[in-house]
């Protein structure tokens, strides 16, 4: 069973996601220690869709399913330039720290989140596939 | 929604939400402060990167001149999405029970 929705390319969707995530959540009875990683992860991969792919006139898809033992989030952006996260090297932490930046952090939060990731784009849609387990 | 409430001198008060939609607000009030400063997370139900990049610009800044951020009660879920970004150690705080 999947639930899919789709988004205004608007940083105040944001707050329409998370009730999205919410009803996932509830309705498919997710443990609820697993919704504070599915937020964070779906709110940095949607943000960084909004704010760097700006001139989409698409709206943003984002898909749960449940399988058993875990948690499948598809995020589909339409009409967009490549831009592979899982091949993205931020710069490592204590170089972070030596230079006061403030970059990279919200594509470490999903990678260090979630167990599973997949990018894929064809055609100029971007798609990706985030998986979490479950505990058992 | 987030909630700042930063009447007690020294102390700021955070309730609610710190996610992209809250950053820019949470930036107009951490912007203004000058000295060292505790940061009360109790109420405060998440946090994403676009909130710890406003608390470490903050701290970034402060360090400059010899002052700085302490973090108290903060939930393990919060305190999880500092250590997992790499970033805690930069502030003080409990983090030690969490490792």
């Amino acid at each position: 069973m999947t639930m899919e929705r789709r988004f205004q390319r608007d940083l105040n969707a944001v707050d329409k996601v998370f009730d999205f995530i919410n009803e996932f959540v509830t309705s498919f009875k997710v443990d609820p220690s697993v919704a504070f990683p599915i937020n964070v992860a779906v709110e940095e991969l949607f943000v960084n869709m909004v704010l760097y792919n700006a001139e989409s006139p698409e709206d943003i898809s984002i898909a749960f399913e449940k399988e058993e033992g875990k948690v499948i989030i598809i995020l589909r952006d339409f009409d967009s330039d490549p831009f592979d996260m899982t091949e993205y090297k931020a710069a490592d932490v204590q170089t972070l720290i030596e230079e006061r930046k403030v970059g990279g952090l919200g594509l470490r939060l999903v990678k260090n989140m979630m167990d599973e990731i997949y990018y894929e784009y064809k055609d100029r849609k971007t798609r990706i596939k985030l998986i979490k387990n479950l505990d058992a | 929604m987030l909630t700042i409430d930063d009447n007690k001198t020294g102390v700021i008060r955070l309730s609610g939400r710190l996610s992209a939609v809250e950053a820019a607000q949470a930036d107009t009030v951490f912007d203004q402060i000058e000295t060292t400063c505790t940061i009360d997370f109790k109420e405060l139900d998440y946090i994403s990167s676009a909130g710890l990049r406003v608390l470490l610009k903050t701290q970034w800044r402060l360090m400059e001149t010899g002052h700085g951020l302490t973090f108290v009660n903060m939930e393990p879920s919060i305190k999880n999405v500092f250590q997992l970004a790499g970033i805690d150690e930069v502030f003080d705080g409990e983090w030690e029970d969490q490792k």
